[in-house]
């Protein structure tokens, strides 16, 4: 091999950069100081739970309602926020089982010596009258318990039977307080309750309270329904419906019972969505085959309009709480993959950028996050930014699909699936991870979604 | 095979290549090895004993370091400098749910038993003021300033440091002490009301502990938080709440040198939570 | 070590192995009805006590057990040479009985979403639909639904069940 010019020069030019380079050591930075005007670190801890102490609600003068007795009620309710505080995962709630009564007096003058020897942190103590209308009036008060200190009281008046909202409300003052989260717990779930072999489900409509109870079905389980959601003013449940044979959705009014067609088009019909403001419906029609996202106005009677016109699979749609945005699912790509547009179609791009599928994604209602299922091998849980960016998995098991929010946007509601049975059930998950719990239903249930919390 | 010419010169040249470039990067090292910031020398007291650490006289008190602030670049005399603005009220919170017993005198809960407006959601529904007397202030900030305490923060000053018996040790030192001795009183009562969220290890709390010589805390002020993003907002005023409490629970503290007060008498600290 | 010529030959080799197993042909002759049909029957009528010609129940008789559905891979719905032969069986009882009308329904296996194993059901029970149509099927004779992942035929949770779960069944409608 010949020795060439081209070949010297090139190097005696390497030479020369690398003589440079030290010489403009004005670029380089020195290395880092010591911090030394930084306040010095303290770390913490915040895994442990928080002890709340939850009596029974005082009833000054117990008397019966269409409901209970109240002096009953009072205990009920501080069982239904003691449950619900437990079921966040982020408080030790003791009672009203096994600790002491109180009285009417030390609701207003709480004996704090008392339950500081209990160790508790924090406090609730409350009553609840009848008034002479009938209706209860409930006041719940939050005490600190080393600080000798009130943190938040409320106070209602209800029907009899719409105790269990006050106890929701009590709750979620008291969660807000001292969470920092929005409230949650007084809204209500839509999903499907499922029986029978896994060959032959039978699948029908239904709504409970977020902890479960007040549960009602809406269909029979004549036709297979699927993937319900409530309109943010709990007027009405979007679902599908196979009642004519094909997939269709419907708008079903829940005072009246009576339902109809969102779109009296022949094609397919899936996927149901409403927009924050309940003005808009969201929803997947197939022609010849090919599914596209389209959405038409919730009064009825307007046009509607197609959002995607990929060759691929386009599917499902949420939007962003402030209305500007949707996410959607499309295999455009080649693969099941998340996507975000305009709310009037534009600018559609990808987000989801792990290996693997994503499907079913959710605009958080805090609007920080995006939940998805994430599919490879298994079925997981996950959220990302809605950038795409900060990846998290929160569950890790054979098939859990379909997340939805709490209206706080802290906690997760999913459906899991079991391998080879077949049957499924309704779970949650705090955003952290933790607090994997399945909720309580009748029967099976899947496709669960989440209204807002009730005015 | 033996090598040609052609290569002998190829050889020639990349080794000499080789030893110019070392010898310039040896050079370079030399004209940038000034850079490097050294700590300033200075004079030192030998007095039986050897101090094997710097005593110089640092900045006795730091500036909690506001960044924003035109602050005072740390002064590096011993000079009084009263770094707590006593009356400087804390950071206004953001709008909370804090019950602000200011407003609304009608003790009456809501009258309808249809739906309330979802505006009052978060908040606690405030009430006139109860009959019973209360040991506390009623709204935190109150508390916050210890106003039943009733005594002024000292302001700092240099103490006659014992320079003349035992060489002082520096204040960089005395701080990281005084921390560890701190840090596990605090996060003890911390760990009690802190609040989980998403990214809650990215906040960090600032706070300037106020102290009297027997560790006794006169003031507690928040200065800053940042690493505040979507994620843990709802978190960050709770948790601010958590470590004023916290630190105010976990007073008077233990294990702190009466000696060096003038050093720990304003105490700068962060507060991150891990996991 | 190749020499140029066996690198093409073997390029082109894939080529047209990936390019076979996407999309569609067109097939110009119809293979004659013997070879197709195991157990078949005649086509003279009816062999059965009550089967009416032109029924669902004749349908199957003559397709066989397994000739009125189709299979898919995971998320596909191409139809392969296997699934033409299935459909041109199908085409042939259709154009002896120009009267019966069919409902394609699309399927998909339990590994998937909801909503988008409605949508691949769909494509799928369309896929199917078409390729009857380019038999000479008049595609008014055809309806097609989509059942996703809700009418699962195998019930275990492998591959083999979900295999057989990816299908487009051809049902007369009666």
């Amino acid at each position: 091999m010949r020795l060439d010019r081209s070949v010297t020069g090139f190097f005696l030019a390497l030479l020369g950069i690398f003589a440079l380079a030290p010489l403009a050591k004005a670029q380089v930075a020195p290395p880092p100081v010591p911090a030394d005007d930084e306040p010095e670190l303290v770390e913490f801890d915040t895994a442990k739970i928080r002890r709340i102490a939850v009596p029974a609600l005082v009833a000054p003068s117990p008397a019966d309602t269409p409901a209970g007795n109240s002096a009953n009620l009072g205990r009920q309710i501080a069982e239904v926020i003691s449950a619900n505080l437990r079921n966040s995962g982020l408080f030790e709630p003791l009672g009203p089982a096994g600790i002491r009564p109180i009285t009417l007096a030390e609701v207003t003058a709480p004996q704090y010596d008392y339950w500081k020897g209990r160790n508790v942190e924090q406090l609730i103590e409350g009553f609840v009258r009848v008034g002479g209308d009938g209706n209860l009036t409930v006041g719940c008060y939050l005490y600190d318990v080393n600080f000798g200190q009130e943190q938040a009281r409320l106070g209602f008046v209800v029907a009899p039977r719409d105790w269990r909202r006050a106890a929701h409300k009590c709750s979620d003052a008291i969660y807000s307080k001292l969470t920092g989260e929005l409230p949650f717990f007084d809204s209500r779930i839509a999903y499907i309750a499922e029986t029978g072999p896994k060959g032959k489900r039978v699948k029908r409509l239904a709504i409970m309270d977020s902890d479960g109870a007040n549960h009602r079905f809406i269909t029979n389980g004549q036709s297979t329904a699927l993937t319900p959601r409530f309109s943010p003013n709990y007027k009405s449940i979007l679902y599908l419906s196979y009642q004519d044979g094909n997939p269709r959705i419907y708008v079903y009014d829940i005072d009246s019972g009576r339902q109809r067609l969102i779109t009296a088009s022949k094609n397919p019909t899936f996927a149901p969505r409403w927009s924050p403001d309940g003005q808009t419906i969201l929803y997947s029609m197939a022609v010849a085959g090919n599914t596209d996202i389209y959405k038409i106005s919730a009064a009825g009677g307007a046009s509607p309009v197609r959002l995607t016109n990929a060759p691929g699979i386009d599917v499902g749609g949420s939007f962003s709480p402030d209305g500007r945005q949707i996410v959607f699912e499309s295999d455009r790509g080649g693969s099941q993959q998340v996507y975000v547009m305009g709310a009037d179609g534009s600018g559609q791009r990808r987000i989801s950028m792990g290996g693997g599928r994503y499907a079913t994604p959710e605009w958080s209602p805090r609007g920080d996050l995006i939940a998805y299922t994430r599919i490879a091998g298994d079925f997981r849980v996950g959220v990302m930014r809605p950038d795409g960016s900060g990846e998290r998995l929160l569950t890790d098991s054979w098939q859990d699909e379909a997340p939805t929010w709490a209206p706080n946007g802290r906690v997760i509601q999913f459906f899991r699936t079991e391998r080879n049975s077949g049957k499924t059930s309704v779970w949650q998950v705090d955003l952290t991870g933790r607090n994997e719990r399945k909720l309580p239903t009748p029967v099976d249930g899947s496709d669960p979604a989440w209204g807002p919390v009730l005015p | 095979m033996p090598m040609d010419r052609a290569e002998k010169i190829g050889l020639g040249t990349a080794l000499g290549g080789h030893a110019l470039l070392l010898g310039l990067f040896a050079l370079g090292a030399f004209f940038t090895a000034d850079r490097i910031t050294k700590p300033q020398p200075v004079s030192v007291t030998l007095e039986g004993e050897v101090a094997d650490i710097s005593t110089a006289p640092d900045a006795v008190q730091e500036e909690p370091a506001p960044a924003e602030s035109a602050a005072e670049p740390a002064p590096a005399e011993p000079e009084p400098t009263p770094v707590m603005k006593v009356e400087q009220p804390t950071p206004k919170p953001a709008p909370t749910p804090l019950p602000k017993v200011v407003e609304r005198p009608t003790p009456k809960p809501q009258p309808k038993p249809t739906p309330k407006p979802a505006a009052k959601q978060a908040a606690a529904q405030p009430k006139p003021k109860q009959t019973s007397p209360r040991p506390f202030s009623k709204s935190f900030e109150d508390a916050v300033r210890g106003s039943g305490s009733g005594s002024n923060p000292k302001p700092t000053q240099g103490t006659s440091p014992k320079t003349g018996t035992v060489a002082r040790k520096a204040g960089t030192e005395v701080r990281r002490e005084v921390n560890l001795a701190l840090g596990p009183q605090i996060r003890d009562k911390i760990e009690r009301c802190a609040p989980s969220g998403v990214d809650i290890g990215a906040i960090q709390t600032f706070v300037t502990l106020s102290l009297d010589s027997g560790g006794r805390l006169l003031d507690v002020r928040v200065d800053k938080q940042t690493g505040i993003n979507d994620n843990n907002k709802p978190q960050a005023e709770p948790l601010k709440r958590c470590i004023v409490q916290a630190v105010r629970a976990a007073s008077p503290f233990r294990g702190l040198d009466p000696a060096y007060h003038d050093v720990w008498g304003s105490h700068a600290m962060r507060l991150r939570a891990t996991g | 070590m190749m020499t140029n010529k066996a690198r093409t030959f073997a390029l082109l080799l894939l080529a047209s192995t990936a390019l076979a197993a996407c999309g569609k042909k067109e097939v110009e002759n119809l293979p004659p009805v013997a070879d197709n049909t195991p157990g078949s029957t005649t086509d003279t009528g009816p062999t059965g006590p009550g089967i009416v010609p032109g029924s669902q129940e004749d349908f199957i008789q003559s397709v066989g057990q397994m000739g009125d559905r189709i299979f898919f891979d995971t998320d596909r719905f191409n139809i392969d040479s296997a699934d033409q032969a299935t459909l041109q069986t199908q085409a042939q009882w259709l154009s002896r009985y120009p009267q019966a009308r069919v409902t394609v329904e699309g399927h998909a296996d339990e590994r998937g979403t909801r909503d988008y194993n409605l949508a691949l059901g769909e494509r799928r029970a369309n896929a199917a639909k078409n390729y009857l149509a380019s038999l000479g099927v008049d595609a008014a004779r055809i309806q097609t639904v989509s059942y996703g992942k809700e009418r699962p035929q195998a019930l275990g949770s492998n591959e083999e069940a979900w295999a057989q779960n990816r299908r487009a069944v051809t049902v007369v409608i009666r």
